[in-house]
């Protein structure tokens, strides 16, 4: 699983100039302006640029990774915690409101994806496939909450903008269920060991079948 | 297994805690539910603004001190929540003569639209209300300097929604007789809104 | 009998049975509570019949528990089944049942301490907004507590889900290979999945996606409690609870069934293979499953007429397919090869046919005119004790049956004789009773009858002791013989 240098390369320069383009006055006036844009556009790519960059270093960071992250815990409890973070609306309101916050956000997403990108590769599938469930369970229940909010949640947005969020967020949810479900679905098949050499294998592949 | 189990325990309190401060203890997860916490914890003066009421004449707020005060933010040709909120204040102000206490009290409507809300405007506005100026009174900041001091004070956002009205975050702010803000209410919570005055006198 | 050695051959080959003891165990404990909560339902019965007084409230914390509990024992007990005979198949962890075991019970925990200490008795359907709506029976915290422990033994389930996808994915490549798909479409598949594997797949994919949205709407039940103005859309949250709700029960006994295909070759000295039609069975079941839960929303008028067509056209064909292909294949299997009868045979033999006679008051009341009358009547609880009492839970003791058989053929002596006629008997009249209380429209959860109705009530307690005590002889049996293997 040797990447080629021009892969990571590659990678980094993407992971960097997505979250440069992000940082520009005209794609943050434009994308800040609704919550769609705002929470679902911006935010999402800065964790994807996050995890661009992280896929680059990742053989950089192989020594300490194996070392400070084994199966990608504490990589997923830093991820996990910095999402939980912006989806408080109060949060999404500040980053408007005060430049600290708004700095806050545009370095914590991309470590979280960096994060994410250097703890899947070493997770277990029981941690993947848990991870991702609930991801989406949340999602629904987030696409709920905005959808059925009595109130406004941020001041800053309007209320029409919320309901939208709301569907965005449902179809975020289907889509990410679809994405991960066709994988184990119709995903190519491996080449088909047998139950003795399978086990070996399992063995001995690193978070293979053993936790 | 045991640096990697550190690491997280760290980051989950580090974050953690980053966390509980950004949500106030788990206990305001939205910018209204902050500012209505801090004004409970921490009541705050309101600033000295020149304010114009609807028959043209000045009046700061600190004129209006020893009375108890409920404050709404509005914009005169707003469709939809500025009723409601005018509907409230109009419950209230029943009720309040009824418990004899019109003269200790003082509701206000404070307009945030400059541009179109002059003492005319306001002066229908406050007649189809019911607002007689005697208990209810409909007022606009002098200037836009003292617009953004009431503003940022009672912690209201106002936005322009698009279409030529404003989109505005809409609450009872009850003031007391010393001129702080004290509690904010929301549309329907009327018998705490008269409760928090009653305490006043 | 050449493929039966190989059959057992390949069963020893794999060699290790991961988490034997836990399986062992979670059949035990299932069977165990299972007398509990029968005792349960006993209780119910007299009171609903006259002959026992107990104040309404108790009534419906029994009521909750005895739901709760049995739909938990169903899946459990189906869980251990699909693990031991899967696991001759493909490669599993051991651990990952333990851990799944671990979330079960700290679920149960929290679930019997809501109802008991929390005086929770909103039903294990928890529809909303009954939870938030004690009328001061139970407090939010009671409520809460209820639905985290559901949470907590939903998440047992997506762990166990999760372990037995990766296992199978491992080995057939993916799942629709695992589902028998190019066998379905093309007629032939190298290296085709048994019978315990396309039937694990089904489950996985469709248990799966219930268990997320199940994850879902037990959150958004819990915010709920304690931010009452997030509305939830009614609507919406019944079609998601009954989504879930539906889903996971019937994925019970499509678990428990994989010991039919399993044990039964050992019987007949013929293995069970994947046919193309059996292929298609399961794909048609997982598809059908996800979308026959409507019939729950019968009565809500408000839901768009499609839906409810098509949940009334499911309903019909749902079930049918797996069973068709089970029972009859189980009949040519009875009637062509000289079936050996012991006790474990004999209880999946019943299983099945409690299974299939079990579906259809279910189609009965599937039919929308039949069921805006019947479906808040106790036809429905007649409908699911029928599968889950005849079916599920059959094939469970069967499988303890065979899981501590001798190493002779040993027949169907004395008290296993008895036993299993005294469960049968019991249980089809229990079952059978509920029809006669639906039929003369007698209402479901209703602590207090009228003495119109004492006759079946009555009936039914009558019954239901008869099964208490076939269970206790099952029952006594895997645990003496478990204990006498331990001691050897
Ligand atoms: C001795 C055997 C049993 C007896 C006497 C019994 C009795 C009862 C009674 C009286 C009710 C309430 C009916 C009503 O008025 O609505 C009930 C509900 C229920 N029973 Fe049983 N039962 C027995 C066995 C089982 C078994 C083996 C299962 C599943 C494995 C089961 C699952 C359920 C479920 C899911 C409910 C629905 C609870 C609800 O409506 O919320 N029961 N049972
Ligand atoms: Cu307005």
């Amino acid at each position: 699983m040797k990447k080629s240098g021009a892969t990571a390369g590659f990678q980094a320069a993407a992971g960097a100039g997505v979250i440069v383009a992000l940082m520009l006055p005209f794609s943050r006036g434009r994308l800040e302006a609704t919550l769609v844009g705002h929470v679902l556009v911006q935010m999402p790519l800065l964790v994807l640029a996050g995890w661009l960059l992280g896929s680059a270093l990742a053989e950089k960071l192989e020594r300490v990774m194996e070392q400070w992250n084994r199966f990608g815990v504490a990589g997923f409890t830093f991820a996990i915690f910095v999402m939980l973070f912006w989806m408080v609306p109060r949060s999404v309101d500040t980053a408007i409101a005060h430049t600290g916050y708004e700095i806050f956000k545009f370095a914590g997403l991309p470590c979280a994806g960096a994060a994410l990108a250097l703890s899947f590769p070493r997770t277990i599938p029981l941690l993947a496939g848990a991870l991702k469930a609930h991801f989406v369970s949340m999602l629904a229940v987030l696409a709920w909450l905005y959808t059925a909010a009595p109130v406004r949640l941020c001041n800053s947005y309007l209320a029409s903008d919320q309901k939208m969020l709301g569907a965005g967020t449902a179809l975020f949810a289907c889509a990410f269920a679809i994405y991960w479900a066709l994988g184990p679905l119709f995903g190519l098949p491996k080449p088909q060991p047998t139950i003795a050499s399978g086990a070996a294998a399992a063995r001995e592949a690193p978070g293979g079948a053993r936790i | 297994m045991l640096r990697t189990a550190a690491a997280a325990l760290a980051i989950a309190g580090i974050l953690g805690a980053v966390l509980w401060q950004g949500t106030s203890g788990l206990r305001a997860f939205t910018t209204e539910g902050l500012r209505r916490l801090s004004v409970m914890e921490q009541p705050r003066p309101l600033p000295n603004v020149r304010l114009i009421d609807m028959q043209g004449r000045e009046l700061t707020l600190p004129d209006e001190l020893g009375r108890a005060m409920v404050v709404e933010f509005i914009y005169t040709t707003c469709p939809t929540i500025c009723v409601s909120l005018g509907e409230s204040f109009a419950k209230l102000q029943d009720q309040i003569w009824m418990d004899g206490l019109a003269d200790r009290i003082r509701l206000i409507s404070i307009s945030f639209d400059l541009a179109r809300d002059g003492p005319e405007a306001l002066s229908d506005y406050a007649q189809a209300r019911g607002a007689d100026g005697r208990l209810w009174i409909a007022v606009r900041p002098e200037n836009d300097e003292a617009l953004r001091a009431l503003l940022t004070t009672f912690g209201v956002t106002v936005i322009p929604d698009g279409a030529g009205g404003f989109v505005h975050n809409a609450a009872l702010h009850v003031v007391d007789r010393q001129g702080r803000l004290i509690a904010i209410f929301d549309i329907g919570e009327e018998p705490q809104v008269l409760a928090a005055l009653r305490r006043q006198q | 009998m050449a493929n039966v050695s190989a059959l057992v051959d390949r069963s020893t080959a794999v060699g290790a049975k991961p988490a034997l003891t836990a399986v062992k165990l979670s059949m035990g404990l299932g069977g165990l509570a299972l007398v509990l909560l029968m005792l349960l339902g006993l209780c119910m019965r007299l009171a609903q019949g006259g002959l026992l007084s107990m104040e309404p409230e108790l009534f419906y914390e029994i009521m909750t528990a005895h739901g709760a509990g049995m739909v938990g024992i169903a899946a459990l007990t189906g869980a251990g089944i699909m693990w031991f005979f899967l696991a001759r198949h493909v490669q599993l962890t051991a651990a990952v049942y333990w851990l799944m075991l671990c979330c079960f019970l700290l679920g149960v925990a929290l679930v019997l301490g809501a109802i008991f200490v929390g005086r929770f008795a909103g039903a294990w359907t928890f529809l909303y907004p009954l939870p938030a709506h004690s009328g001061g029976v139970w407090e939010t915290g009671a409520a809460a507590v209820f639905l985290a422990g559901l949470l907590s033994i939903g998440t047992a389930f997506l762990l166990f889900y999760l372990e037995t996808g990766r296992a199978i994915i491992a080995r057939y490549g993916n799942l629709s290979q695992a589902l028998a798909w190019p066998l379905l479409l093309r007629g032939s598949q190298d290296d085709a999945p048994p019978p315990a594997v396309v039937a694990s797949a089904a489950v996985i994919v469709f248990n799966g996606i219930g268990i997320v949205v199940g994850a879902a709407v037990l959150a958004i039940s819990l915010i709920n409690l304690y931010a009452p103005s997030f509305t939830i859309d009614p609507l919406l949250a019944k079609n998601m609870i009954y989504f879930f709700g539906h889903v996971f029960i019937n994925a019970t006994i499509y678990m428990a069934v994989i010991a039919v295909y399993e044990i039964i070759p050992e019987y007949t000295g013929r293995p069970w293979k994947t046919s193309r039609t059996f292929a298609a069975a399961w794909s048609a079941i997982m598809l059908m499953v996800l979308a026959v839960y409507p019939h729950h929303l019968l009565q809500d008028t408000v839901m768009p007429g499609w839906a409810l067509a098509i949940g009334q056209v499911v309903s019909y064909a749902a079930g049918l397919p797996v069973i068709v292909v089970t029972a009859f294949s189980l009949l040519v299997y009875l009637t062509r090869s000289g079936m050996r009868w012991d006790l474990a045979s004999a209880l999946l033999v019943t299983g099945v046919f409690g299974w299939t006679a079990g579906v259809m008051p279910a189609i009965v009341d599937a039919v929308i005119v039949v069921n805006r009358v019947m479906h808040n009547t106790l036809w429905v609880p007649g409908h699911f004790h029928f599968y889950l009492l005849i079916g599920e839970m059959a094939m469970a003791f069967g499988f303890m049956a065979w899981l501590t058989r001798a190493d002779v053929p040993e027949g169907l002596p004395g008290a296993s004789y008895w036993g299993f006629l005294a469960y049968l008997i019991g249980g089809t009249g229990v079952a059978v009773t509920f029809l006669i209380g639906g039929a003369m429209s007698v209402p479901r959860r209703w602590a207090v009858h009228v003495p119109e109705w004492f006759m079946q009530d009555r009936a039914a307690a009558f019954f239901a002791l008869i099964s208490i005590i076939g269970t206790i002889v099952l029952l006594g049996r895997y645990l003496a013989r478990l204990a006498a293997a331990a001691k050897a």
